[in-house]
């Protein structure tokens, strides 16, 4: 093992990254970005602004659907951004949904989009309208800040209160989490909320105290948290950076599992980059978990790659230095030493649809949101049915009533009281939406697409847009095979970089190129194993004929309750990927 | 050397102690001379004995597009060839004081479509308007009025001046003719007026062929070169409402030139499925003969040439004496209110009059399809032996049809390869600064931007950088931001300094860029003091008016000026050329 060297808060790392250049010029995370929104020439920002605006919770896309012929007409791309609004636990409650709303029809491209890791994302706002848009999500007490960027992201709680008796002491662990380590910074507030500029302007310095976790440099790479109450694992809690898995002794929680060093993402042709599961290494009570949390970040912080970004995820920290190393040196920074793991048990990673009642009495209905998309169609209007839920919530003072995200990009219509729950049936019947899922295969159930083409700039082939049709596709063979109700987890990403977590399904597709997509076999049903490449470059014909033939076998050769990501492992069709080093062996 | 040693001696000898009159006389009496195969029958003319007799005249012109001047040029030069002492001037550059000495005044003027003289001549209407104007009782005049009768004030410049030098006291001695788009004949018709009415010319001076002059007019509008289309391209986002072309076509071995500022004249024709259907709503025949003023050719090809989709009162006025529809007649001229008419075509006529006509009645009752003219958006230093415009193609519903323009459909529509007529026309009025240091703003919305881009391109070529602020409006930043990456281009190389936008559709409450002219005014009025010139390019009702408010308003609040030193001002400018306009 290579002999740790910290960095030194606030100083730069002998071989930084472009990246690190421009936080540390940015004057913690303004850079341009003022001059870059006020340019009416263009729809884009400066090239670091490009990196910049990612901490303030956006990205710059274009419409690649439009890419060409703009080209020709002289038009620059059709630049947009996309705006991913900050929601620990994916909880929202109805004037905050109803602003969301607005934000997707006045300034978005009329839809709103869960996300896989329960945060509401925009597409297609224009650079002339960015500011509009977080003006109006603060209206709502809402905010984007480090919802991108190197920083910690959007912290996930399963949202679905029905799962479990503790989950009422848990879930305001996604808040608590996420305010104790969002950054310091006042950029945000005074580039779009037009709110005075912070000490560091006032005083013509930089007072290091500023940003005392992240430091000028901010981490070396996105960081992750997500917190699951078992057997439930639909925040699929082992990929992320940080996962906490909540240990209740009869009803009470009496704390967490530590779990560190989970990541997805990877880079093709790159077999130094992988997918990677997080190790459990320990347990801490509830009043410990935020300093563990902290401390985590703050180890990432100081040693994590800052060189090449393709290797500075805090997986790669861990599996340079050692989880030996990592423990001694997470104890040493908290005082104290983390306790002995407990033993938990996942059953799945999937959401439990329909309607499912809590202790208290109230009722919570979780539906199935396809790929996350809360739009209007022809066949079914779930944006407007959703908006007028919320507006008649808020006229009929419904306090307790939330609409919550799920990790599986679905929503959760949450603490409806007995007597509402006609009114939320009726709006939603009145407006075409089925309430249950038991209508739809169980592959279609469980598939998760990322929102790749025509927005993600890093998209390679279609994700949500594809995935209907090819489940279409796929249904007759299901059928055929006596498969249509089985839960089996299909996920579909247009890129190696694991947004719609595909390494972590039993079908896993990830496009290479227009129409070609690799496939993945053999991760398993409660998100504790990953799976591996079994076919290369595939084209729609090839995959169908793959699976085919792969689901005819499954049904004849399954064992009792046998999932099917156990099943190609068992029947040797692909090895278990064990470590994640050894994906792509 | 055109002339020997000795010739040019004896020509010295013979000219001095003239004075630049009687010099300048003499250049037209040369010119005269040198067109006519007689040289021989003149020698023994006296020219000094002609000096003494000879009759003087002042010939202005007030032109936006150049006819004015063509059609005054040659008046000078007939009237030179009768021995007359001609004045040629342009109406800026003419004082209006001096009209009190003048005997023989002959205008030819034009005028913009909204009824008003063309920009530099402005000062010379104010002065004679004003109450103070001096009284003209010692001048003979005759006014030539340029116009385009599918304008409502159609030769009003004309028509006022004419009015008010009259007021004034002077002798109309030719009445004044007006001048439809087609102005060669009538031009030329009046020219023999004019010439006709001299007094009798002095005594062996030989005269031009009296249809020389005309003929060269007509020739002036006649040549046309098949350009091929070397590219056609849509420069609006597909999502836009509008539908704007930017078009390529080449000048390889044309021969024409052409300056930035300058204009494209293109001849297209209507098209055949439109024509088919105005023939089938006249229920004639499409292949019936028919005689045109270039020979017979069946009706449905005639018809490619003449104006279906816009047409005039007066037009619709004789068709309803044609067709003996008296009611219709009484109710133009009760001049009731007609407001049908003006997006109307002739599919509309027919539709609520139905024709009685033959069709070599519709041919002999229809105008002749005219020419279209856009400002060039190229630059000749930039796009070598290329000429590029910038067309927005009109559709439109009106009376429930869907209404098409004739010739930006046409445009819009060019592939790859077809030839196009084209024709440059110079546009002196809308030239760059001589002085490349002087600071350039332009002021363009829609396809008004086209001459800028031509601009821009032109000084960049030259290495010239800095000084140009552009102003830009359209609907919609997305999907109208024409030539957006070219401007970005112009603006990373220095070509372009600034540039202002106006999307009047992306907010709640328009914005166009008279908006942006006043947001910025106190840098717009440091650039003014600085001697910056003015381009205005575009619509003139909906921009060119509000863009110039603007800029008295600049006057105003940045200048501390009053309104009406603001006005006079600018009128100035309009005079002195640094404030120029390209409007339609």
């Amino acid at each position: 093992m290579t002999k740790p060297t910290p960095k030194t808060f606030n100083v730069m790392v002998a071989k930084p990254s472009e990246v690190e250049h421009i936080k540390d010029k940015s004057r913690y995370l303004r850079g341009t970005l003022v001059e870059s929104f006020a340019d009416p020439i263009t729809g884009a920002i400066a090239a670091d602004d490009v990196q910049l605006i990612k901490f303030h919770g956006a990205y710059i896309e274009d419409d690649r659907d439009l890419r060409l012929e703009r080209q020709e007409r002289k038009l620059e791309p059709a630049y947009e951004f996309m705006i991913r609004v900050r929601v620990p636990g994916g909880d929202l409650n109805a004037q905050q949904w109803l602003k969301l709303t607005a934000i997707a029809d006045q300034y978005a491209n009329k839809t709103l989009r869960i996300t896989t890791r329960q945060a509401m994302q925009f597409h297609g706002i224009l650079k002339f309208d960015l500011k509009k848009s977080i003006q109006m999500m603060d209206e709502a007490v809402l905010d984007s800040i480090a919802a991108c960027g190197d920083v910690n992201r959007n912290v996930m709680c399963t949202p679905d209160a029905s799962l479990s008796a503790i989950h009422a002491q848990v879930f305001p662990y996604a808040q608590k989490i996420s305010e104790h380590l969002l950054p310091r910074t006042r950029a945000y507030h005074e580039i779009w909320l037009d709110q005075p500029e912070g000490r560091t302007l006032v005083a013509g310095g930089e007072p290091e105290e500023l940003e005392p976790l992240y430091g000028k440099h901010y981490l070396p790479r996105k960081f992750k948290v997500a917190i699951a109450i078992p057997p439930y694992n639909d925040t699929d809690v082992y990929i992320n950076d940080i996962g906490l898995v909540a240990i209740a002794e009869g009803e009470k929680l009496v704390g967490f599992n530590v779990a560190v060093g989970g990541g997805l993402g990877m880079t093709f042709g790159r077999e130094d980059t992988y997918p990677r599961l997080a190790d459990t290494i320990g347990f801490c009570t509830p009043d410990q978990v935020l300093d563990v949390c902290y401390q985590i970040v703050s180890i990432q912080r100081d040693y994590g790659n800052r060189t090449d970004r393709k290797l500075s995820r805090f997986k790669y920290t861990l599996d340079q230095y050692g989880l030996e190393w990592f423990k001694a040196e997470l104890n040493q920074r908290l005082g104290w030493d983390l306790a002995a793991a407990k033993p938990v048990e996942f059953i799945t990673t999937g959401d439990q649809f329909g309607w499912r009642q809590t202790a208290d009495g109230r009722w919570h209905l979780t539906l199935r949101v396809e790929y996350g998309r809360v739009k209007d169609t022809e066949e079914y209007q779930l944006k407007t049915a959703l908006a007028q839920l919320s507006q008649y919530a808020l006229d009929h003072a419904w306090t307790n009533f939330r609409l919550r995200l799920s990790a599986n990009q679905n929503l959760v219509i949450a603490n409806v009281e007995e007597a509402d729950k006609a009114v939320v049936e009726t709006l939603l019947t009145r407006y075409h939406y089925q309430l249950e899922a038991q209508h739809i295969s169980g592959l279609r159930r469980n598939s998760i697409a990322c929102v790749s083409l025509n927005t993600c700039p890093q998209a390679m082939a279609e994700a949500e847009r594809y995935m209907p049709s090819l489940l279409d596709k796929l249904e007759p063979t299901l059928r055929q095979y006596g498969l249509l109700q089985e839960d089996i987890k299909i996920r579909m990403t247009g890129c190696p970089n694991g947004c719609g977590r595909s390494v972590m399904a039993e079908i896993g597709l990830i496009g290479k190129s227009p129409g070609r997509y690799n496939l993945y076999l053999g991760g398993d049903f409660q998100g504790e194993r990953l799976n591996k490449l079994y076919r290369e470059n595939l084209d729609e014909k090839a995959l169908l004929s793959e699976l085919d033939q792969l689901l005819g076998r499954y049904s004849v050769e399954r064992l009792s309750g046998e999932h099917f990501g156990d099943f190609v492992i068992r029947a040797g069709i692909i090895r278990a990927t064990l470590v994640g080093r050894e994906f792509h062996q | 050397m055109v002339l020997s040693e000795q010739q040019l001696q004896q020509v010295t000898n013979a000219i001095s102690g003239l004075s630049p009159t009687q010099l300048a006389w003499l250049g037209g009496y040369f010119s005269g001379l040198s067109q006519t195969a007689l040289v021989g029958q003149v020698t023994q003319t006296t020219p000094a004995a002609n000096l003494t007799t000879a009759l003087t005249a002042t010939v202005l012109y007030g032109t936006q597009t150049g006819n004015s001047k063509k059609v005054a040029t040659e008046l000078q030069a007939a009237l030179q060839a009768k021995g007359v002492t001609v004045t040629l001037s342009n109406i800026k550059d003419y004082r209006p004081q001096n009209l009190k000495k003048e005997t023989r005044l002959y205008v030819v003027v034009s005028t913009q479509g909204n009824g008003e003289p063309p920009d530099e001549a402005r000062a010379f209407y104010k002065f004679l308007q004003d109450k103070r104007a001096p009284r003209l009782e010692q001048l003979e005049y005759s006014v030539l009025a340029l116009g385009d009768s599918s304008y409502e004030e159609f030769c009003q410049a004309g028509v006022l001046l004419d009015a008010r030098l009259a007021e004034l006291g002077a002798k109309p001695i030719v009445k004044r003719t007006d001048c439809d788009v087609d102005f060669a004949e009538p031009a030329s018709s009046w020219q023999q007026a004019v010439i006709e009415q001299l007094p009798a010319a002095p005594s062996n001076v030989v005269s031009l062929r009296p249809n020389a002059v005309s003929a060269q007019v007509a020739q002036a509008t006649d040549s046309f070169f098949a350009a091929e289309v070397l590219n056609r391209v849509s420069v609006t986002a597909s999502q836009s409402d509008k539908d704007v072309y930017h078009i390529e076509f080449s000048l390889e071995d044309s021969g024409l030139s052409y300056a930035p500022g300058d204009i494209l004249v293109v001849k297209t024709k209507n098209n055949p499925e439109f024509v088919a259907e105005f023939i089938q709503a006249l229920g004639l025949d499409s292949s019936a003969t028919v005689t045109t003023k270039t020979g017979n050719s069946s009706f449905a090809e005639a018809l490619q040439e003449r104006e279906l989709t816009s047409l005039t009162r007066k037009q619709l006025k004789a068709y309803a004496e044609l067709i003996g529809n008296e009611t219709l007649v009484a109710e133009l001229d009760a001049k009731a209110d007609f407001e049908w008419l003006t997006d109307a075509d002739w599919i509309d006529v027919v539709g609520r009059y139905p024709s009685t006509l033959s069709a070599q009645q519709w041919i002999d009752l229809l105008r002749v399809l005219q020419p279209r003219q856009y400002s060039i958006a190229s630059s000749p230093s930039a796009h070598t032996d290329e000429v590029h415009l910038l067309i927005k193609r009109v559709e439109y519903t009106h009376l429930q049809r869907l209404h098409r323009g004739s010739a930006s459909n046409a445009l819009a529509q060019v592939e790859l390869g077809d030839k196009v007529e084209i024709q440059v026309k110079p546009n002196a009025h809308f030239k760059l600064p001589q002085d490349p240091n002087t600071k350039v703003i332009m002021i363009g919305a829609g396809t008004g931007v086209a001459p800028f881009r031509s601009f821009l391109f032109e000084r960049e070529a030259q290495g010239i950088t800095g000084n140009t602020w552009l102003f830009f409006g359209e609907q919609r930043f997305r999907t109208d931001f024409l030539y957006q990456v070219e401007w970005q281009a112009l603006l990373k190389s220095g070509a372009l300094e600034k540039m202002s936008v106006a999307f009047s559709r992306d907010q709640t409450q328009k914005i166009y860029v008279q908006q942006r002219i006043t947001e910025n005014a106190s840098a717009v009025y440091e650039w003014l003091q600085s001697g910056a010139h003015i381009y205005v390019c575009g619509d003139m009702n909906k921009m060119a008016k509000d863009v110039h408010q603007a800029l008295v308003q600049v006057l105003v609040s940045a200048g501390k000026q009053s309104v009406e030193e603001a006005q006079n001002t600018l009128e100035q400018w309009i005079s002195d050329g640094r404030y120029q306009r390209d409007v339609y």
